[in-house]
């Protein structure tokens, strides 16, 4: 039909493709199909010119749209930073590191690879499990072929591979086996921050301490988290108290330093620690924070707290005297002094010589109403819920708080505290009579504040410990040069109800330099052991002291701390150091 | 058909193609470009990977507890004791006497203001 706008009719051709060129001369009258012989031909070349036509401007307009729409996005995270816009990235590393002070890393991820198999796409699983059991020694080939042979079409045979091991098993080229790219939490301090910082499970989400805590803001954002802990402290304090536990076969013990002018954690150590690196076989032990957790009564670590209870109700003042010649006899109980010194006490004697009658005496005078007041805006009566861990106990208080009570938590007895509580308290009293919630994090300015003491009472207190760690039992640890100030510790544990003389908690509170305390330290040792060195005896002034004085002589020069000492005092040093040892 | 219109057809007929043909070319230089930045990106998120693993080596390396036992082996230096540091105040000098309360602050190696205060009285009811 169309050939014929290209009828050549009774016409010679002289050159190729004549017959199908247009002819002008041509009309519809004089035409007809019938006489032109190549019209069948005709038609036949013209459809199929217009099929490549058509194929042809369909790649055209598909190249054109291709042309204006790109072939697929490219991920890209726009930022906005004054204005102009740049192309970011995505943070390979997902979770955020967590950095001490000074931006020592505490915990970091590494980039890792895990091994996956789709085990409907594996040909042979028996052949496969055999090659893979050879390079992942680790792993069984029972296991492998057991994953390898499931109905499913996802399983993990091994995370976090080894670079060799990856490209051993890419090198295998089995179908089916396929790589992901995972990370893996790192704790390159192995036991430094064991508790403290926690751990996160496989999956990379916090199951313990700050790991936990903090789990949704390191994930969120890759800003590393900053904390006031100081690595190098960190691993001074815990050397020390290591070497304590280790000297008097102690079952554990916590130390604590804290800035007490901002409450801020600078270390924190609880042994028995674990290495978060490697979680196997850990003791449970092990894995309790007993700085934050770990519930014990403080013992005479609270006459301070009761002293300046007595000091700031105005009830008592530093001349009075207390009748501490023979024990006092309570409805239930009888009060009694650990070698007592049998006469009248000022109140810087009851502290020297750790009087508990004289303490019981302060306490009945001002009444259990102030004292409790007292005590709970110390916040011993709460948990510090606001504490930067996961782990965090919640004091036991006794269930009536009569007559007995308050004589018995005036010496310490009856309440149970963690030593974070008792650090925060100390550090209130002596700083000037502030109260503020202690912290984890660097620059942490949302914090609670409230006045305990005056400054007055605070100036006494700072005098009392002094005093305690001059001529009392905290006599071990007056570091030549850095004024120390304090108070010891000693408690019975208390077993099936009963208390054991014999197995003690023992604690040093301490705070340098005394005239201007910028840090206050906790050392607590559980169940030290009498040893030849301290002739029999498990008080704190024979175990924890002696090793605080160590730890403050070492840390005090790491925290910059002024040093003032006059020669005297260093030959007095020397002295009841060499009367200490045989 | 006029002139005037073949001139006009043809010139919208040019502009197209140039238009198309510099799109063509933009798209294409635009593609080349956005290839490259997912090559850059793709080289920062090794280096970034590389750069996180290098930190935590060095903060490996850099442990307290490693550097102590290569101090010890390498190096013969101890913490330092309070009696090794001295106030710059309480150094004595030679050109003072004696009986100088300046001498006497330094022997006690007192940098507090008020005890030297105290030690000056005390110097002069000796004299």
């Amino acid at each position: 039909m169309i050939g014929k706008f290209f009828s050549h009719n009774n016409k010679n051709f002289y050159f190729p493709g004549q017959e199908i060129k247009l002819d002008k001369s041509f009309s519809f009258s004089r035409y007809s199909c019938e006489s032109d012989p190549l019209a069948m031909c005709k038609n036949r070349m013209i459809f199929s010119m217009l099929m490549f036509l058509i194929v042809f401007s369909v790649i055209a307009l598909r190249l054109f749209f291709v042309c204006l729409s790109g072939f697929g996005e490219v991920k890209t995270t726009i930022v906005a930073d004054n204005d102009s816009f740049y192309a970011l990235p995505e943070n390979p590393i997902k979770r955020a590191d967590i950095l001490d002070r000074n931006g020592t890393i505490i915990a970091t991820s590494l980039p890792t690879v895990n091994l996956y198999a789709v085990p409907s796409k594996i040909i042979n699983p028996k052949k496969a499990a055999q090659k893979l059991a050879a390079i992942l020694p680790d792993i069984r080939y029972e296991d492998i072929l057991e994953k390898l042979s499931r109905k499913s079409s996802f399983v993990y045979i091994k995370r976090n591979l080894s670079p060799a091991q990856q490209y051993q098993i890419n090198y295998l080229g089995i179908p089916g086996l396929d790589f992901e790219n995972g990370e893996k939490r790192i704790y390159p301090h192995k036991n430094l921050f064991a508790q403290l910082i926690g751990t996160t499970n496989i999956d990379n989400v916090g199951i313990s301490g700050m790991e936990k805590e903090f789990d949704k803001r390191l994930r969120e954002s890759d800003i590393p988290l900053k904390l006031t802990i100081d690595a190098g402290l960190q691993d001074t304090i815990r050397r020390g108290l290591a070497e304590g536990i280790k000297k008097f076969s102690a079952l554990g013990g916590v130390a604590i330093l804290m800035d007490v002018n901002t409450a801020e954690v600078i270390s924190m150590v609880s042994l028995p620690d674990y290495d978060p690196n490697r979680m196997f076989h850990v003791s449970d032990s092990a894995l309790f924070n007993f700085a934050t957790k770990g519930l014990y009564e403080p013992g005479s670590v609270l006459k301070v707290f009761n002293a300046a209870l007595g000091l700031e109700k105005g009830n008592v003042k530093l001349t009075d005297r207390f009748d501490a010649t023979k024990p006092i006899k309570l409805r239930y109980n009888v009060i009694k002094d650990y070698r007592g010194e049998n006469r009248w006490l000022d109140l810087q004697e009851i502290l020297i010589y750790s009087s508990n009658i004289g303490s019981a005496q302060i306490a009945l005078k001002i009444g259990q109403e102030k004292q409790r007041a007292f005590l709970s805006s110390l916040g011993l009566f709460d948990p510090i819920s606001d504490f930067e861990v996961a782990e965090k106990a919640s004091p036991m208080l006794p269930r009536r708080w009569g007559e007995s009570t308050t004589a018995t938590v005036a010496y310490g007895y009856g309440v149970s505290v963690t030593p974070l509580h008792i650090i925060t308290a100390f550090a209130s009293i002596v700083n000037g009579g502030l109260y503020k919630t202690p912290t984890l994090l660097a620059d942490n300015s949302t914090r609670e504040t409230h006045r305990v003491v005056s400054e007055n009472t605070s100036k006494k207190m700072r005098q009392l410990l002094r005093g305690v760690v001059v001529d009392g039992s905290g006599k071990r640890a007056n570091v030549l040069g850095y004024e120390v100030a304090g108070k010891t510790g000693t408690a019975n544990k208390l077993v099936n109800g009963k208390y054991i003389d014999k197995k003690v908690m023992t604690s040093f509170i301490g705070t340098f330099p005394a005239s201007n305390p910028k840090y206050a330290l906790l050392l607590m040792l559980d169940e030290p052991k009498a040893t030849k060195e301290t002739w029999g005896f498990v008080t704190s002034g024979w175990n924890t002291v002696p090793t605080a004085g160590k730890i403050i002589s070492e840390i005090a020069p790491q925290l910059n701390v002024k040093a003032n000492y006059d020669l005297d005092e260093m030959r007095k040093n020397r002295i009841i150091e060499a009367s200490y040892e045989r | 058909m006029s002139s005037t219109r073949t001139a006009t057809l043809t010139l919208w007929f040019c502009l197209t193609c140039l238009v198309g043909f510099g799109m063509f070319v933009m798209k294409n230089k635009v593609q080349s470009l956005e290839k490259e930045l997912a090559q850059i990106n793709e080289t920062i998120k090794d280096d970034v990977k590389t750069i996180h693993v290098l930190n935590a080596e060095w903060s490996h390396l850099n442990s307290p507890e490693r550097l102590r036992e290569l101090a010890a082996k390498h190096i013969a230096l101890n913490p330092v004791q309070a009696e090794q540091i001295i106030n710059y105040s309480a150094l004595p000098f030679d050109y003072e006497s004696d009986e100088s309360n300046r001498r006497i602050a330094a022997q006690k190696n007192i940098s507090n203001k008020a005890e030297q205060n105290r030690l000056k009285k005390m110097a002069r009811a000796q004299r």
